[in-house]
Formats: C-alpha cells, sequence, structure tokens
C-alpha cells in the first residue's frame, strides 16, 4: 500500500528527491464520530480507506469531549415528523430541511447501529431507552450514552479495527487537498507528526470530518484541536462555505479556575427539578430566569447578568447544586447517575459541587456554521465530501441537544457510502500538483525557520482574543470591522515573522515538531476568522445564536451566508423542499 | 511570593537516538498547578523545544495527557503540583516514543 515514487520530470527545485505517497480509495481526514463512521461505511462498500487523524485517535478532536445526549426517536407517541419540527424550530428556521428530514430518518437506526458496535445506551428495567427529556425536544429523545462521546467514539474505533481495509494515521496534519486537472478532489498533502515530515496520499475520494473551530474564540469548551481545519481546506479548494457566522455557546462552562475552565456541565441537568434539582445564580445570588429555555435564550439571559454588572466575581454566573431541592443522598445518586465524570473530575480538583458554588459562563460549544453540503454528503468540490460539525447548513441558528452526536452518525455514513461510491467509479491516474504544493508547503516553514521573532502561541491568543471580543456574544458593525482589520494586521505583520522551533535535520522537522504545527494552525485560524467576520458583517439581523446589537430584529425569511474563494458573502435560499425518500 | 514549581523532564529526540537527557524548570506560580498547566508554561515561557500532548478533554477520561510523575504514571490534566515541590516527569511509555513526553498511542490497544 506503500508507494516511494519518485517523478523525475518534476524534479526540479525542491529540498527532497523522493515524495512519500500513499494511494487508498477514500481519505478521511478526521477520526472522530463522523470520520470513524464514513470510514466504516467506506470500508463495508469495498474500498481502502484511510483516516488521517491530527492527533491519536480516540483522545483528540471534540468528539471525545461531547455530553451523553444523541437525539432519536424512541418513546410511544412521538415521531420522525416532530424531531423534524423540533429540529427545524430550534434551529430558528436556518437549518436545511431537506438534509434534517434525513437526520430524522436515520437516527434511531444508527443509535441501533452502535449497540451492535458495543455502544451501550442507558435502557429503563423493561429494556426500552430511557432518554431524558432535553429543551427544545416535544417528547423525551435524548437518548444516554453510557460513557459519552469518548464511549462511542471507543465503538466506533473497535468496529473499524476490524475492517483490514481502513488503515488509521495518528498524528497527521493535513495541509492542502489536492485537485486534478479536471477540478476533482484527489488527495492531500499532509505533515506526518510523528517523523515531522511532509507526504502525500492520493485518494479517489476524500471525506472531511474535521470537527469545528472553536479554538478560534479565547473561551471555548472545544480542544486545542478545533481549529477549523477541514473549512479551510475546503474553502482553499473552491467549496462553498455557509453560515460561518453562526456560533452555537454552551451556557455553562466552567470559567474559573484555569485549572478546571472548560469544563462543561449540563445546564439541563442542573436546572431540571427531577434530576438535579439546582439553580443558575448571578453574582448577587439571586435567580435570573424562569422555565425551561432553550440554549441560545439562557446565553442571552447570563450575558445580560454579566453586562449589567450582575456577574460573579471572574465574569459569569454560579452554578448552584448546595441548595438543590434533592437532600445530599439523592443529589450524590443523582450526579453519579448522570454527570459522573464531570462530578469526580471537579471534586477531585477540589470543586465538590455539593458544597461550593462553580462559576460559569457561556462558550463557544459548537461551531453550527461550515462547508455547504447536500443529502448525499457532497460539498460543491467534486470528489469532497464533509460530515459532522464541519458542516454548516444542517442545524441553523441554533442546535438542539443530541443532534450533534446523531448527525455524525447520520452523516458520517452518508459520506463513506458516498464517497465509496465515486471511488469504485473513478481510477488513479497520474497527479501533477503532487510536488509542487509540497514545494509551497515548505517554503512556508522555511520562510518561518531562524527568521521570525512571533511565538505561534502568541498569535493564536491574540487572534482568540479578538474574536471573543469582536465577534463573541454580542456583535455590531463596528466591532466586527474593527475585528476584521486587527486580523488583517496580524496576517500582514505576524504571520511572516512567526517563530518556530525544530530540531530536524535534511528532509525532516525531527519528530513531533510542536511550534510548526502550532504556526500552521494559527494561519488556517487567521484565514477562517476573517471569513468568520465577513459573515457575521454580512448577517445584518438577530437570530439564534447570532446577536447583533445594531440589527436587534430576524430579517423577514431566513437567509443562508455563503461565501466562496471566488465570491464574498451573498444571501441564499434555505432549502424547504426534501428530496430524499422520506415523506412526511 | 514568588513560589516556585520546580520540574525535571526526561527528554529525548526520537525513539531512534540513544541519548537521553533531563533538563529542569523552574515555574513561578502562586498556587497550585496541574502537570499540564505546568507544561504549558514551560512551552510557552522557558522553552519551545519541548514536546508534550495538549489535549484535554476536561473529563480525566482520555489519558492523552498521560505522564509518568515521580515513577507514577498520572493524567497530566487532573494531578496538581504544589508551589516548592520539585518533581520529575518521564515519558509514561517508553517503548514507543515519539519525542520528549509524546509517545505512540496507535501501537497500543489500551
Amino acid at each position: 500500500m506503500i508507494l516511494d515514487i519518485y517523478f523525475p520530470d518534476e524534479d526540479r527545485g525542491t529540498s527532497v528527491a523522493e515524495v512519500y505517497l500513499e494511494q487508498t480509495d477514500v481519505l478521511i481526514v478526521g477520526g472522530g464520530g463522523a470520520g470513524m463512521r464514513a470510514a466504516i461505511e467506506a470500508a463495508a462498500h469495498g474500498c481502502r480507506v484511510i483516516v488521517a487523524n491530527k492527533g491519536p485517535v480516540g483522545r483528540s478532536g471534540t468528539t471525545p469531549m461531547a455530553m451523553e445526549a444523541f437525539q432519536a426517536v424512541c418513546s410511544p407517541g412521538d415521531s420522525e415528523n416532530l424531531h423534524f419540527r423540533d429540529t427545524v424550530e430550534g434551529g430558528r428556521y436556518l437549518g436545511d430541511e431537506n438534509l434534517i428530514s434525513f437526520l430524522v430518518r436515520d437516527a434511531a437506526k444508527r443509535a441501533e447501529e452502535l449497540e451492535t458496535f458495543g455502544v451501550q445506551f442507558k435502557r429503563k428495567p423493561d429494556g426500552a431507552f430511557d432518554p431524558m427529556h432535553h429543551p427544545g425536544q416535544s417528547f423525551p429523545r435524548a437518548l444516554f450514552i453510557q460513557g459519552g462521546g469518548f464511549a462511542m467514539l471507543a465503538g466506533l474505533i473497535r468496529q473499524a479495527r476490524k475492517h483490514s481495509g481502513i488503515q488509521i494515521l495518528d498524528d497527521v496534519l493535513v495541509m492542502k487537498l489536492i485537485l486534478d486537472r479536471a477540478g476533482k478532489t484527489s488527495g492531500a498533502i499532509y505533515l506526518d507528526l510523528k517523523e515531522g515530515r511532509w507526504k502525500a496520499i492520493q485518494s479517489k475520494a476524500v471525506v472531511l470530518a474535521t470537527g469545528g473551530y472553536e479554538e478560534l474564540w479565547a473561551f471555548n469548551d472545544a480542544s486545542w484541536t478545533a481549529c477549523g481545519d477541514g473549512v479551510f481546506l475546503a474553502y482553499e479548494a473552491g467549496a462553498q462555505l455557509v453560515d460561518l457566522e453562526m456560533l452555537q455557546y454552551y451556557p455553562t462552562v466552567v470559567i474559573h479556575p484555569p485549572s478546571i475552565q472548560g469544563t462543561l456541565f449540563q445546564y439541563e441537568l442542573i436546572t431540571h427539578p427531577e434530576i438535579l434539582g439546582g439553580r443558575l445564580l448571578n453574582g448577587r445570588m439571586e435567580p435570573f430566569f424562569e422555565g425551561i429555555l432553550l440554549r441560545d435564550a439562557i446565553v442571552r439571559a447570563i450575558w445580560k447578568e454579566i453586562l449589567e454588572g450582575r456577574g460573579s466575581p471572574h465574569g459569569g454566573v454560579f452554578i448552584d447544586l448546595v441548595h438543590s431541592s434533592k437532600d445530599r443522598e439523592d443529589l450524590t445518586k443523582a450526579l453519579e447517575k448522570w454527570q459522573p465524570n464531570q462530578f469526580h473530575y471537579l471534586k477531585d480538583m477540589g470543586f465538590d459541587l455539593r458544597e461550593v458554588l462553580v462559576e460559569v459562563t457561556p462558550h463557544a460549544h459548537y461551531t453550527l456554521g461550515g462547508v455547504a453540503i447536500d443529502e448525499k454528503a457532497r460539498t460543491t468540490v467534486p470528489g469532497l465530501f464533509a460530515a459532522g460539525e464541519v458542516a454548516g447548513n444542517l442545524h441553523g441558528a441554533n442546535r438542539v441537544s443530541g443532534n450533534a452526536l446523531a448527525e455524525t452518525q447520520v452523516f458520517g455514513a452518508i459520506a463513506g457510502a458516498s464517497a465509496a461510491n465515486l471511488a469504485e467509479k473513478r481510477k488513479f491516474e497520474k497527479l501533477s500538483g503532487i510536488r509542487l504544493e509540497m514545494n509551497v508547503a515548505e517554503n512556508l516553514v522555511k520562510g518561518w525557520q531562524g527568521r521570525g521573532n512571533i511565538r505561534p502561541h502568541r498569535v493564536r491568543e491574540r487572534l482568540q482574543k479578538i474574536m471573543w471580543q469582536k465577534c463573541g456574544v454580542e456583535r455590531d458593525d463596528q466591532g466586527l470591522r474593527q475585528g476584521r482589520e486587527e486580523l488583517e494586521t496580524l496576517e500582514r505583520e505576524a504571520l511572516p515573522n512567526l517563530s518556530v522551533t525544530d530540531i530536524g535535520r535534511g528532509i525532516s522537522y525531527g519528530a513531533y515538531p510542536q511550534e510548526i504545527q502550532e504556526a500552521l494552525e494559527v494561519r488556517m485560524m487567521i484565514s477562517l476568522g476573517r471569513l468568520v467576520l465577513s459573515s457575521a458583517l454580512f448577517r445584518k439581523e438577530t437570530l439564534g445564536h447570532h446577536i447583533r446589537t445594531d440589527y436587534p430584529s430576524p430579517w423577514r425569511e431566513p437567509k443562508h451566508t455563503f461565501l466562496s474563494k471566488e465570491k464574498g458573502p451573498w444571501a441564499g435560499e434555505v432549502k424547504r423542499e426534501r428530496t430524499g425518500p422520506w415523506e412526511t | 511570593m514568588g513560589d516556585i514549581i520546580r520540574v525535571t523532564i526526561q527528554r529525548k529526540d526520537s525513539r531512534n537516538v540513544p541519548v537521553s537527557y533531563s533538563r529542569t524548570y523552574e515555574v513561578e506560580t502562586r498556587g497550585e498547578m496541574t502537570v499540564l498547566e505546568v507544561l504549558q508554561e514551560i512551552y510557552c515561557r522557558l522553552d519551545p523545544s519541548i514536546a508534550y500532548r495538549r489535549y484535554r478533554c476536561g473529563r480525566r477520561l482520555c489519558r492523552s495527557c498521560e505522564v509518568k510523575l515521580d515513577g507514577k504514571i498520572v493524567r497530566g490534566c487532573a494531578t496538581l503540583l504544589h508551589p516548592g515541590g520539585a518533581y520529575l516527569l518521564e515519558p509514561a511509555r517508553t517503548d514507543s516514543l515519539i519525542r520528549d513526553l509524546v509517545f505512540d498511542f496507535h501501537s497500543h490497544s489500551g
């Protein structure tokens, strides 16, 4: 499977004599929930698959951090129609209804299939699913995965390892997609972090499953890895992006102290009178909202407290389980049952939720926008597919709890099948762009080696601060324009002067060139940040999580914000008609 | 005031080189810090050449940040180091070492 190919006709002006090139039918970028599900599907179609993951698979990315909820219809009286309606309304009518129809059609099937992969869901004594009832669901529909996203992904990885046709590459930063002369996606250039070397993969189809770009914002509950790699790769390849400004905040993420900052504690459980029986309190120890609110509404309520000077000492609000309506024994049982990992983690770090209040504030949680796809998970670039959070038009302006993990499985499977169908029809042809792209990558890094004086982590922090301050929970024209200018300055002045430390010799940067990885990520993040700001400027309305203080009302009709490399932002119709076999 | 956490890190440039060496760093702190925070501080302020895995799942589940602390394998995200203390950090696994504290999970099933 490994080919060391020498291209004598292309060997001009390069520092490497050989290009390390592998061939595979389907290349999947990202080994989280969507990527692994796509791999299993493509392999089941008989394809050879390479999964390229930026960290160790199962121990990086967003899926291992996901909560327990997987939304699928399972109760008597509930229906796919209701799941559909809840998702459309929850997304403030900005979600692509064709995509949503596929989500609700396949979600339950994919949950049951996960069980055959060894993933366990909470079930009642009679064997039926035991779902939670999350805000925005007209019936209890949040199937509870034992062990959360981490356990779900572990099951998928075990299943993927049963297929001999699936090869998993850990520690791989994909730098650029390669298109053939006809414009079809034909593989990628990547930095193998284990060896510190540039390598290439030629493939007949590529699936992007890289997750979101929450790491652009100073306060996020996603990981170090969530830089929007796939969105950037798709943009560079010419794909249409959609609704990049739509960032979902999670209302209750620990803000202080720094050692546990970013730990998410589910407000759906805290405020549920029958589950944890707790409250959220402002800095004056007063409750500040009533009833059960959707995520966008509760974020706005918390933000109002903070802005109007009623926040907690570190700029948030308090989770209060100390005064839970449950007695200590029942509360302990409920915490053990519903949030055991977070409960014990925080307790061992000195924050026993039964005894102390913990400060939380809204954090960037899920990027609703991303790469535009259709019901076959096709992007607008031939041969390029996208599934999971990297895709941008499924949820709309807000996401209902549990639809993210369901999305990874439904659209992961669809993308895997679509990629396999294309791969079956396509042959490998000689690619001419590999050497050129590799030179570009090498020269980019060479420009940083030994010359610059700005550490990439400084630029990353600066970018995150700009995005949080100018394109955070509340936005306006002036701030967004300032943010865009500041990012342009960063791109112009800081990016060419990055310093990178490496220990390499010859064609290798040395094993695990951590700072080179960070510099490459920062470059992507600045570029993506500018696109997010342009999109946020363009959407002159308040809808869902996009709050424009200068345009407080929604447009009469929801529209997508599209953009591509060729064209600036433009408004596009939200798809309402359903092309799939599913009928209401 | 002026509290220091002293950390000695066992380092190696790659699995294939025979030489390993140790470096000692002094991190200024105002209180307890997790191992991961200390490593981040070293990378950002003291030595950009240090390699460690920065990922944190936020629930102490993933073991991406596992290191050997004074001979015992711990999770870097959830293990606190105390001001005034002196500690030894080594890679949790050496048979699949990539560099410094970073090792390859893929060659193991655990």
